[in-house]
Parts: C-alpha cells; structure tokens; sequence
C-alpha cells in the first residue's frame, strides 16, 4: 500500500518524521482517515486519540488539539501537547 | 620607593577574585545559553510550519478579508522592545535601545510595551509619557502561559481597534557571536512576510478547509501569533545568555591580561627594592 510522509510537530521539537500509510483524527466534525493520494487538506483537529497506522502495524497517540495539513503526500500535524511517543529528552539540562 | 608593594599585591589579588566571578558568570551564562537555544531553535520550525500553512492558505482563499490582516482606521501604533531583565551583557540591550529610540523619533505617536527591565527603565527616564505598558521581572524563564496571554491581550485591543500597528523590536540570534537587533511587523498580517515563493503564489493550491474556512483560520492566527510571541522571548533570552557570555568571556581574558602585567610591575618593584637595599647595605659597610 502507498505510503505518505507524516511530521508531527511541536512547538518544542518534531516529535514524529515517517512514512506512514494511513492517519485516523479526531476532526471537529467527527473523526476522519486519511491515506496516500489525498486531496489537498487542512483541518482542525480536537482534544483526541490518532491512529498511526505504519504497513500493518498502529500506534495510537493523544492529542490535545491541532491541526492537520496534507498537500502531495507531505502530511503534517501540529498540536500542542501530546502523549504516547517517546520523546527523546533534552540533552545537558 | 618607586611602588608600593602592598598596593600592588592588594591590586592583583582582587583582579584574581573578579576574574574568578566573572568565569563562573560566563560559565552559567553558558549553561543558560544551551537550554534556551534549544527551545529556539525547536520552536523555529513549528512557527515557520504554521506560518508556511498561513500563506498558502491566504492565497488560496479570501482569506485576506479577515480583519487580522486590515489595517484599523482607529488606534495607535505600539512596538513591543525586548530586553533583558538584568545588565552585564554588553551591549546587548543599548542596541535594542537605540533601534527602539530611531522609531520613537520618527514616528510621535508611537507607544512602547516594554518587555525587560533594561529597556523600561531607559523608557522610563527618557520617554515617560510613551510608555503603553511595562513587564519587567520575567525571571529569564521562558513562559508559555505568559506568552499565550501577551499575544491574546495584543490580538483583542487590535481587533478593537484600540492598536492600529504592532512591531515587535527584538534581536534576532545569528551564533553565540552575534544577534541584530530587528523590527519585525507583528499586525496586521503581511501575506508578503509568510515567505511563499512567487511559484507558489502563481499556482495556489486548492485545499480542502475542515470544518470551514472560516474555522480553519480563527484557529490558526491565534496559534500563530502566540507562537511568534513565544519564540520572540525564546530568542531574546538566547541572545541575552550569548551576550553576557561573550562579555564575561572578555573580563576574564581583561583581568587575566591586567593581572599578569601586574605580577610583572610587581616583581620588578620588589627587585629593585632589594638591589637598594644591597646598595645601602654595600656602602654601609664600606663606610665603617
């Protein structure tokens, strides 16, 4: 299945850098999907769970709002605060 | 007796003693330095992320019809000048100044939020009258909550029609050697200054907006304009804590350069005290 490049970002680091094959969010109208080849997209995203789906495996994260923009297979997600990636610690605090 | 030896033993030893303050100083200042210029340096592309959306969207939608992009017929113009809280950095913060100063000058009805002591006192003894508010004692720390309410506060007297420009006056971090001050437009909104290549702008992209266009933008300008804010103190904290460090860097090199001319000055006293005392000593001897 084709895949798609997704960052997700912070305003403390781009927590997230990968290809991924499909993106469930939680839309202010209800949550939507997303897959390769989309239509050029931007969205606002609410207080929710994310579905990253890489190949067969998926990782569920939490966000605490955002946004959502796709344009030829470059996705990016902006959000405030989220929880369930492993975010590398700064180094020499 | 050409020198005083024990001024001069006096001298050096309290150089010694403020070379060893201003080492510890430059070494916190270094400390300081890297923390904050991580935050910069990783808030930079969450900004230039939301900042790239915002122009593709203004030109892709009328998007130029919301009134954060309007210029008010109402208001005054305010430009926020950010400084440091604290001295001893050079010239750091009299650069700010005096860009601040060009722009007092030239424009009458000008007014300043001052953010950092440094620049509110300066304000305050020389342009009382064009002082617009004061926030002094951040402490150095970087503050989301506080940005998010400076930049809210900004956003609602613009939108009243109370401000009709704001600038920002903050010194843009280059490398640990160098920050230019900049005066950099905060609203109304430019889409010129949303770096969208003239490619780009040629050939909009037709996004789909969810919910609504109009949602899609009352959600992103705040964003934006509080991360602008946020990452605006994050740089003026960095460009304090090179600053200082480059300064202290200098008075310790300065009192090391001092001190080693002195114990020379020093020795050279106390040798030509002990060759008259010889010579005294000599011809006292010879006298008998």
């Amino acid at each position: 299945m084709a895949n798609y490049r997704l960052q997700i970002v912070t305003h403390q680091r781009t927590v997230f850098d990968e290809e991924v094959t499909c993106l469930t969010m939680p839309g202010e109208e209800g949550s939507f999907g997303v897959m390769a080849n989309h239509a050029p997209i931007i969205s606002v995203l609410t207080e929710g769970d994310v579905d990253i789906r890489i190949g067969k495996k998926t990782q569920t994260i939490w966000i605490s709002g955002g946004f959502f923009e796709m344009e030829s297979n470059r996705a990016t997600l902006l959000t405030d605060r989220l929880t369930g990636i492993d975010i590398p610690e700064d180094e020499g605090e | 007796m050409p020198e005083n030896l024990k001024a001069l033993r006096n001298r050096i030893r309290s150089i010694g003693k403020t070379k060893k303050i201003t080492r510890a100083m430059e070494m916190v200042s270094a400390a300081k330095l890297r923390k904050s210029e991580g935050v910069m340096k990783s808030t930079r592309p969450f900004l230039h992320k939301i900042q790239e959306l915002l122009g593709r969207l203004a030109l892709s939608t009328g998007a130029q019809e919301h009134p954060l992009f309007q210029r008010p017929s109402t208001g005054y113009p305010v430009v926020l000048l950010f400084t440091s809280d604290k001295g001893l950095c050079g010239a750091f913060n009299a650069h700010l100044i005096k860009r601040a100063v060009k722009e007092l000058e030239k424009d009458p009805d000008l007014r300043v939020i001052a953010v950092g002591r440094k620049g509110n006192d300066f304000l305050k003894r020389h342009y009382p009258g064009r002082i617009e508010a004061s926030h002094v004692d951040l402490g150095g720390q970087l503050d989301g909550a506080w940005t998010d309410a400076m930049a809210n506060n900004l956003q609602e007297r613009f939108r009243a029609g109370e401000y009709s420009r704001i600038e920002l006056i903050y010194p843009h971090f280059i490398s640990t050697a160098a920050n230019r001050p900049v005066m950099e437009r905060y609203l109304p909104l430019e889409p010129a200054a949303f770096g969208v290549s003239e490619e780009e702008a040629s050939e909009p992209i037709d996004y789909i907006l969810e919910p609504t266009p109009e949602r899609v933008f009352e959600a992103l300008l705040p964003r934006f304009l509080q991360t602008k804010i946020y990452l605006t103190m994050a740089e003026t904290f960095t460009s304090e804590h090179a600053s200082r460090m480059m300064a202290m860097n200098n008075a310790t090199k300065n009192c090391e350069e001092l001190g080693s001319s002195l114990t020379l000055r020093l020795n050279k006293a106390r040798q030509a005290a002990i060759t008259t005392e010889i010579i005294e000593i000599v011809s006292g001897a010879e006298a008998l």
